[in-house]
């Protein structure tokens, strides 16, 4: 059985444009997706529909085998956490700490553990030492590491990141680029909305999504052969594939593929 | 002319300690014209805070700028038209979301022209050029900016800026967010405004890949600090990125590779793509 099943989900913001039309996509437990797809393509609405934030106006979503639902949508939000596109959707506390507590009070994490998990996810993210610190008085990217840090110190089982790394230096989002990938070899399961295909790759599925239906999904290495997927949508390949795309001999060309699919 | 940063220092209230430095003694010559600059560093390193400095937004803590000649310390002066200053230079925030604030798309890129006394009519002939710029169909004009997905969101803020035609643009990551074919869109728009007017503009962003394509000069601040001032090809063949927590272009990671496990005699150092593909096949043609 699959942990996420969307089933023939619609849904539009304002009624002349569907936003999302007749979505189906099963997401089994410990898989690690990556969304890609042009702006206004739908990757945030669907981001929000799974979450419960937003009712779809047609169709299903079965999270763990419980049909996601007004009643049902408290318990289930316990497993999945969301980090926003923009972290100041996000900011309650009023300092760091409040701020990553808040999760936790609502999931009642005794006391001294959520001192543990706040000292232990701050530092993860290279935000020890802000702990007191205003989120308002963060810089943009220290921001989005706070509200990273929030969303993982709950430890829900499935992680959805809606450009959550956008604003990050490369340094900050390679290390925590590092901890996605043993948060899913732990078997978490990783949804991850992003415009920068190096970072797609790392998933071991892309999701292609264009004007607010599904033009392809599959396994990585399979997608990425199919230069018309990312052709169709305007979207870009890796630069070592853009590359071997353009090149004849195989002897680069394969050492290019290596460099790509290298995790 | 120009903006001009003399021994400037930015220091925000904080809650435990009294202050927290954002930027430290920076000196600094922008100049009006030619300048196509990237701001680079790691998160929290004062990068947002200078480009606020720019167009006097905020005033130092210490330290003067001279903005195109008016004279800038730590207090607002009554004799300095600050207004003019916002027309001479244009800031593009972050997130659009603290920039954005009217009923419908249309109204809030007028409202830069309309403080800047232009009539009605123009400021809505200007609002409608400078959305297609940005990439959007005039059936934006209506919408609430509010409705808008996060990509679109961005280039109404910048649409906002651009409509008020500033002389010197400053563009705090206006491409994180974007699609691709968006982000590549709107840098070659940069570019252009760039070539044809030759106004300096300055643009805050994490990207190497478009830091290398692009820009002809390179900031790199570390902890509010100016760590390198140069052109990006000096910058990616120093050691400065691996001290300063930052990343090289992926045609230099790309060829690097190609480098080590093949043995090539191969020039790294490539700007774009087809750069990148010209000295393969040297390379392979040798062979």
């Amino acid at each position: 059985m699959s942990l996420i099943e969307v089933k023939d989900v619609s849904f539009s913001y304002i009624e002349e444009k569907q936003s999302l039309k007749n979505i189906n996509i099963k997401i089994n437990k410990g898989d690690w997706i990556a969304i890609l797809g042009h702006n206004g393509s739908g990757k945030s609405t669907l981001a929000k529909i799974l979450v419960g934030l937003l009712e779809p106006k047609s169709g299903t979503i079965t999270i763990d085998g419980i049909e996601l639902n007004q009643e049902t949508a408290y318990d289930l939000r316990k497993k999945i956490g969301i980090v926003f596109q923009n972290p100041d959707n996000q900011f309650v506390g009023v300092t760091v700490r409040d701020d990553i507590a808040f999760g936790m009070e609502n999931l009642c994490v005794p006391r001294k553990e959520m001192l543990e998990r706040i000292t232990y996810y701050s530092n993860k993210v290279g935000m020890l030492k802000y702990l007191d610190k205003q989120p308002s008085n963060l810089s943009g990217g220290q921001k989005q590491r706070v509200a990273i840090a929030g969303i993982l110190a709950m430890r829900s089982e499935i992680l959805i990141f809606d450009e959550a790394t956008s604003m990050l230096d490369p340094f900050t989002r390679n290390d925590l680029i590092d901890y996605i990938k043993l948060l899913n070899k732990e078997g978490f399961t990783i949804i991850m909305i992003t415009h920068d295909v190096n970072e797609a790759v790392l998933a071991d599925k892309i999701l292609i999504m264009n004007q607010g239906q599904i033009s392809a999904f599959d396994e990585t290495r399979n997608l990425l052969k199919n230069k018309e997927a990312f052709e169709q949508c305007h979207l870009e390949l890796p630069v070592a594939l853009n590359v071997a795309s353009k090149i004849e001999n195989k002897a680069i060309k394969d050492k290019l593929w290596e460099y790509t699919l290298m995790k | 002319m120009g903006i001009y940063f003399n021994e400037v220092t930015h220091e925000y209230p904080s809650y435990t300690k009294k202050t927290y430095k954002a930027i430290q003694n920076i000196s600094l010559k922008i100049e009006k014209e030619n300048e196509f600059i990237a701001l680079i560093g790691h998160t929290g390193s004062g990068k947002s805070t200078l480009a606020k400095h720019m167009n006097a937004l905020i005033f130092p803590t210490s330290g003067s700028l001279d903005i195109f000649g008016n004279h800038i310390t730590q207090k607002r002066d009554k004799k300095i038209k600050y207004n003019s200053i916002r027309k001479n230079v244009g800031l593009v925030f972050q997130f659009p979301e603290y920039q954005l604030f009217e009923e419908t798309v249309e109204k809030d890129i007028m409202f830069g022209p309309l403080n800047f006394k232009v009539p009605l009519e123009e400021a809505k002939k200007k609002a409608k050029e400078a959305l297609s710029l940005v990439g959007l169909d005039e059936s934006y004009l209506k919408r609430n900016p509010f409705n808008l997905s996060g990509g679109e969101k961005k280039r109404v803020s910048i649409a906002g800026i651009l409509a008020i035609d500033p002389d010197v643009l400053v563009l705090d990551e206006p491409t994180s967010g974007l699609d691709p074919a968006g982000r590549d869109t709107l840098m070659e728009l940069f570019l252009d405004i760039h070539n044809k007017t030759k106004k300096s503009i300055i643009i805050i962003t994490h990207d190497m890949d478009l830091v290398y394509k692009y820009f002809n000069r390179a900031l790199v601040l570390k902890d509010g600090e100016l760590s390198f001032d140069g052109t990006p090809d000096d910058l990616f063949r120093s050691d400065v990125l691996e001290h300063n927590h930052l990343d090289y272009p992926n045609t230099i990671k790309t060829l690097k590779y190609l480098k080590e496990e093949l043995k090539l005699d191969i020039d790294i150092y490539k700007k774009n793509i087809d750069e990148v593909i010209k000295e393969i096949s040297r390379v392979t043609s040798n062979e």
